[in-house]
């Protein structure tokens, strides 16, 4: 009895774990330049951090805290801006989230709103918590997850990515796994721009 | 301190055998006590794990469209697959090990999942180190085994399996994972200490509780043999008293009997002395006279001096004997009657004697007639005067025998005491009549008379046990008779106004209907 609750348990959390630690897909055609015809430009003394996100994602909330960790651990060396995915015919409360205080109460970080996803399909970002590091040149140095799973805190590859080429301008891990909800824009529409 | 305290070996094995029961109850009561607050804390904790799903990911979402996100699935099913068993267990087998072990394994599991669900917030790791202390409320250090084999097995097959779901990085060392383990079993380290130390504390308390009972049980029983042995000393002494009482009653009795003896005594000498003294000698010798002279018996009455004056002789001796015949009879009567007098005392004693505890239906004034008959019935001689004042009372249950008894010594000691007093009139008054109080009343016998008197420092201690005023006396007396008062429910009081002033003494016994027993006999003696 007490074998089969314990087996039991164990199937459970296999699943869960299971469920947290399988990736969503990653992003189609990252531009490896920053992408012309943005409604935001790059700065171009230092990187720029941008982060794509679903309004309502809840596992994008340690996505943010993660964020917050690179932040403050660049020392003001690199600019973020976190874009807001509006899409069109989202109900009118669509950006009265807890994602969008959370992302607001982040210092330094520049919180927009994308109508319809254009900037995000620019990106090619198709999952909510991508993230894409541009160079002070404008060269894509970084695309990926900042999270080690699904809605998942702690230490990370993306993060410590990040944090290298921050301080010492390379890193060894260029792409990391992207955990997150969908943004709900086409995979079409995202590599024809 | 054993030694200290000399216990003999037999209690010795008694107390730790008793120590040893206390100890396993203690730790079952203890086991019990803690299953019950798991089983609250798991069913809270599921509860929690559904809340927290639904406050922080209550939909996953693609686009503008939504499900339930799968953390709540997990919360409701996989929380409840967590809580069930450890609370059934709780529910069926209360204090068992097994129980305490799957709850164990189930809090550090909850862990796991608060874990998950929080988004791997660092924060909630703290409830993997809460939870370690609360099983630690076991003090029972086995518990803390299962749930750290649970942590440190977690910990390993995802560091093996899923290395980035434990420590964020895939390149972490395989061993990294007894890192987080290590803090457990540093934590473990403390609890273990802690548990023995409260299982010593356990074991502890209950050799004490043992001690303590034995104490006590040794401390009751010689109570017990103490009470005991005041209820019997208590008891001989009311017997003694009793017995005091009844000797002084017995005395009381004897001394009305010697007085009519002395009457009968008198009336004998009287009636001795009056045939010693009789003229019946001079019957005879008239007689011998006319036998010596009855052959010429004619010229004998006329011509011999002696003759003639025979006739008037005898007129004169019938007279005489007549008048003899008189006072002896009249001596006699008073023997007939002193020796009735006697029979009567004695008759009223043995009456009194014959009567057992058991109560009887009977009129107060017939009981104070009966004690005047027994004490004072030849009293009257000494110019003593007993006025009665009894009311009309509806016949009460009583214990004659008890009550005679208090009512002889207070007629005894009135009747003592109007005799010592200067007072020309002896006076004892006697009245019945009924009082209110109690359930159903009282009926109060009161003696009073206007003899010497009570001095006020005395009237405290009439009744205590040897004391008396009367240099003859014994102190048995009044304190038997307030005993006997007690006994039977009711109160013996006094009051006096000083020094011949008389005294008053009245006795409240309960008016209180038959006992079935009592109205058997009752309707038996009545038949």
């Amino acid at each position: 009895m007490v074998l089969a609750w314990g087996l039991a348990v164990v199937f459970g959390m296999c699943s869960l774990v299971r469920y947290q630690m399988t990736p969503a897909a990653l992003a189609q055609g990252v531009p490896a330049q920053w992408p012309e015809g943005l409604s935001f430009s790059r700065n171009t003394t230092r990187s720029t951090l941008v982060m794509t996100l679903h309004p309502e994602c809840p596992c994008s909330r340690a996505s943010l805290s993660e964020l917050a960790q690179i932040l403050s651990r660049s020392e003001g060396r690199l600019d973020a801006r976190v874009l807001f995915v509006h899409l069109a015919n989202a109900p009118a409360n669509w950006l009265n989230s807890d994602l969008w205080r959370q992302a607001k109460a982040i210092p330094n970080a520049i919180v927009m709103l994308d109508e319809g996803g254009r900037d995000t399909a620019a990106f090619g970002a198709i999952t909510s918590g991508q993230v894409m590091v541009y160079d002070a040149s404008g060269a894509m140095r970084f695309s990926g997850g900042i999270t080690d799973g699904r809605g998942h805190e702690g230490d990370n590859a993306g993060l410590f990515a990040i944090l290298s080429l921050v301080r010492d301008g390379k890193s060894q891990v260029s792409t990391t796994p992207v955990y997150g909800c969908s943004l709900g824009i086409s995979k079409a529409k995202s590599i024809s721009r | 301190m054993t030694q200290l305290l000399n216990i003999a070996p037999d209690l010795q094995r008694k107390i730790d055998l008793r120590a040893n029961e206390l100890k396993i109850a203690y730790q079952r009561d203890l086991w019990k006590q803690t299953d019950r607050m798991f089983a609250v804390l798991l069913l809270i904790q599921w509860l929690a794990c559904i809340a927290v799903a639904i406050w922080l990911s209550p939909l996953a979402w693609e686009g503008l469209e939504s499900h339930i996100h799968p953390h709540i699935w997990a919360a409701v099913f996989l929380g409840g697959l967590i809580a069930a068993f450890p609370i059934t267990l709780v529910l069926v087998r209360p204090g068992e090990a097994m129980t305490r072990y799957v709850i164990g394994a189930a809090q550090m599991c909850h862990s796991a999942l608060l874990i998950h669900l929080s988004g791997g917030r660092i924060e909630t790791h703290f409830h993997v180190f809460g939870s370690l202390a609360f099983l630690s409320f076991y003090r029972d250090w086995r518990v803390l085994v299962p749930a750290t084999i649970v942590v440190a097995l977690d910990h390993a097959l995802r560091g093996i399996f899923w290395p980035e779901s434990v420590f964020g990085i895939v390149a972490a060392s395989p061993w990294r994972w007894t890192e987080h383990a290590g803090w457990v079993v540093f934590e473990d380290i403390i609890l273990v200490w802690a548990c023995v130390r409260g299982a010593k504390e356990l074991t502890m308390l209950a050799a004490r509780q043992a001690e303590l009972e034995a104490t006590n049980e040794r401390v009751e029983a010689e109570v017990a043999r103490q009470t005991a042995r005041l209820e019997s000393v208590s008891q001989e002494l009311i017997g003694t008293a009793r017995r005091a009482g009844m000797a002084e009653i017995a005395t009381g009795v004897l001394h009305n009997v010697g007085n009519v003896l002395n009457s009968v005594n008198v009336s004998a000498s009287v009636a001795l002395n009056k045939v010693k003294d009789s003229e019946v000698s001079s019957l005879v010798k008239v007689g011998e006279m006319l036998q010596t002279n009855q052959e010429n018996l004619t010229a004998f009455l006329t011509s011999d001096a002696r003759g003639k004056h025979l006739p008037g002789f005898l007129i004169e001796l019938s007279n005489c004997l007549t008048k003899e015949h008189k006072g002896l009879l009249d001596e006699l009567q008073s023997v007939a009657t002193g020796l009735d007098h006697i029979k009567e005392i004695v008759a009223a004693q043995q009456q009194h004697a014959k009567s057992g505890s058991v109560r009887e239906k009977m009129s107060p004034g017939d009981i104070f007639e009966r004690a005047i008959t027994m004490d004072l019935g030849v009293s009257t001689e000494q110019n003593l005067t007993i006025i009665r004042d009894f009311q009309e009372v509806t016949p009460v249950a009583l214990d004659k025998h008890k009550v005679l008894q208090i009512l002889i010594n207070l007629l005894t000691n009135a009747k003592k005491a109007v005799i010592a007093s200067s007072n020309p009139q002896k006076q004892i008054f006697l009245s019945t009549k009924k009082v209110e109080g109690g359930n159903e009343g009282f009926v109060r016998f009161e003696v009073r008379d206007n003899g010497v008197g009570i001095r006020p420092e005395d009237l405290t201690k009439i009744f205590a046990h040897g004391f008396t005023t009367r240099a003859e006396g014994h102190g048995f007396g009044l304190h038997s008779a307030a005993n006997a008062a007690r006994e039977l429910g009711g109160n013996l009081s006094v009051s006096s106004d000083g020094s011949d002033r008389g005294a008053t003494f009245t006795l409240d016994l309960p008016l209180a209907g038959l006992s079935s027993v009592e109205q058997i006999l009752e309707n038996k003696k009545a038949r």
